[in-house]
């Protein structure tokens, strides 16, 4: 999806990292599994994240064994079997990418919109292999439908459509659970949801002025003028390379991540009334680990905050 | 001075509900910006006072304050349309808890007049629907037009030190700070004074 979820891996135990990078093994071969070979190249942090959040929820263990793969050829790679919730990660991510490039196809121009009519054809056949999840299906393209509606109608609003998209994203985190599990896991997800949204919004933001797209943050800051909204600030890459770009500036930045975190205190209101204590020990560390320290290092890595 | 009932156009014994509706409408109706380019909004803006008058007029002999004079306070005065007894009035809706009211008067407010009060009160609105990134926008709007503001400064304080609480769970129960060894000492030292409190002992040496 975009990768805005991950942990902080500095401050991860070892074990936790040594999980993580089986469960997004786990996940890419499950993809191929499930969804075809194609999917695999879909394959994002975010999705890895559900799958350790919803495998916390359900209780379900990985185990985890080493294979060798198309990428890494040589040396086998410890990834977690595949389980239900691998196969639900998977669905859920074909049917979101389909509707999306759907969804820019009809709506971007220029060079997106191109790339997003060659991709369709083999979004549409991954996309059907996605079975038994036609309601989930349907109330993302609803959610999908929405936001482009307030797209176009250009809301000067960054909470409007960031709802929106929280709902979509809740959805995907609570669909075929039950009771309060459901309504924590739709909690979460509708405020990673909505994070997710905030940060592209400011990842975008410079690129966006420049080219004139639609984005809530220019559009809510239109009261200023859009030349004075931009610094040229250094950025770092996640390999750790320095690129010279033009961002947020400093003040603007820093009270979009106030309200981010502002914000992130529903998500960790909803963490705190789950009950980590009878799931797999790594799983709990790792949701624990993306939500509390790794959403606000990655938002101030975009906002070219210092750390 | 006329009956406020009768100019607001309701039944004595209407809801609160319905005088609401009926004053959101005539005021609606009679906004001084629907007039502004035919050249009659002193006769509207005269008509809106008379309409904020009743409305305010109700609201008092309901509260059970009977009062003699019809008040000022209107949202939409006369003289220049929109003085500070707007936000006066947008404040005692917000206090009242109408929220969707105070946001009707905050957006039909012209783009000229939209000073730092204009700012803060729509941040607090937004906020009230826990529309928090908006919010922060136009109290940050507020903070940077009026500095001097204690109010503006304390509102902005407040989302900043909600926002510091993010994370605390996890940082404080497994990484960061944790327990450290003068921490323990600490907790030993006040769990035995609390046991000898109660006639018993923790630490025999103290």
């Amino acid at each position: 999806m975009f990768g805005y979820i991950r942990p902080l891996v500095p401050q991860m135990l070892v074990c936790e990292n040594e999980l993580y990078r089986a469960i997004y093994c786990g996940l890419c071969r499950a993809m191929g599994k499930h969804t075809g070979c194609a999917s695999r190249f879909t394959l994002s942090y975010d999705f890895v994240f559900l799958c350790a959040f919803r495998s916390a929820v359900e209780r379900v263990s990985f185990t985890v064994e080493k294979h060798r793969c198309p990428v890494h050829p040589f040396k086998a790679r410890a990834m977690a079997n595949d389980n239900p919730v691998f196969t639900y990660a998977a669905g859920a991510a074909a049917i979101l990418n389909a509707a999306k490039l759907a969804d820019d196809a009809a709506d971007e121009s220029g060079r997106k919109r191109a790339a997003a009519r060659l991709l369709s054809p083999a979004a549409k056949s991954i996309r059907k292999r996605a079975a038994g999840l036609d309601m989930l299906a349907e109330s993302v393209q609803t959610r999908l439908t929405e936001l482009s509606a307030l797209e176009s109608d250009g809301c000067a609003s960054l909470d409007e459509p960031a709802r929106v998209f929280g709902d979509l994203l809740g959805n995907i985190f609570a669909h075929g659970l039950t009771g309060n599990e459901e309504r924590l896991s739709r909690t979460v997800g509708a405020a990673v949801g909505r994070f997710i949204y905030v940060a592209d919004a400011a990842d975008d933001a410079a690129e966006d002025a420049k080219s004139g797209t639609y984005n809530p943050i220019l559009r809510l800051y239109a009261d200023l003028d859009p030349a004075s909204l931009f610094e040229t600030k250094t950025v770092m890459d996640h390999t750790g390379r320095a690129h010279t770009k033009p961002r947020l500036r400093t003040d603007i930045a820093e009270s979009i991540y106030t309200a981010a975190l502002g914000d992130l205190i529903r998500l960790q209101n909803a963490l705190e009334l789950i009950d980590f204590s009878r799931c797999q020990k790594e799983t709990a560390g790792i949701v624990k680990n993306t939500a509390y320290l790794g959403l606000p290092s990655e938002l101030r890595r975009v906002l070219a905050l210092p750390d | 001075m006329k009956d406020p009932y009768t100019i607001l156009g309701v039944a004595r014994d209407a809801s609160d509900e319905d005088i609401k509706k009926a004053y959101r409408t005539l005021a609606r109706k009679y906004h001084p910006d629907n007039y502004a380019d035919s050249g009659l909004a002193d006769l509207a803006e005269e008509k809106m006072k008379e309409i904020n008058e009743a409305y305010d007029a109700i609201q008092k002999m309901r509260a059970g304050t009977s009062s003699d004079s019809y008040g000022a306070g209107g949202a939409y005065n006369a003289g220049s349309a929109h003085t500070s007894g707007d936000f006066a009035r947008v404040r005692q809706l917000f206090n009242m808890g109408h929220f969707s009211d105070a946001e009707l008067i905050l957006n039909a407010t012209p783009q000229s007049e939209r000073g730092a009060e204009w700012n803060f009160l729509k941040g607090c609105v937004l906020l009230q629907r826990g529309y928090l990134y908006d919010a922060q926008k136009y109290i940050d709007t507020a903070c940077y037009l009026d500095p001097s503001n204690q109010e503006y400064a304390a509102a902005k304080q407040r989302l900043r030190s909600q926002a510091s609480g993010y994370g605390s769970p996890y940082t404080t129960t497994q990484y960061g700070s944790g327990c450290s060894g003068s921490d323990l000492c600490t907790s030993l030292i006040c769990a035995d004074c609390l046991c000898e409190c109660c006639g018993g002992d923790l630490i025999r040496c103290c």
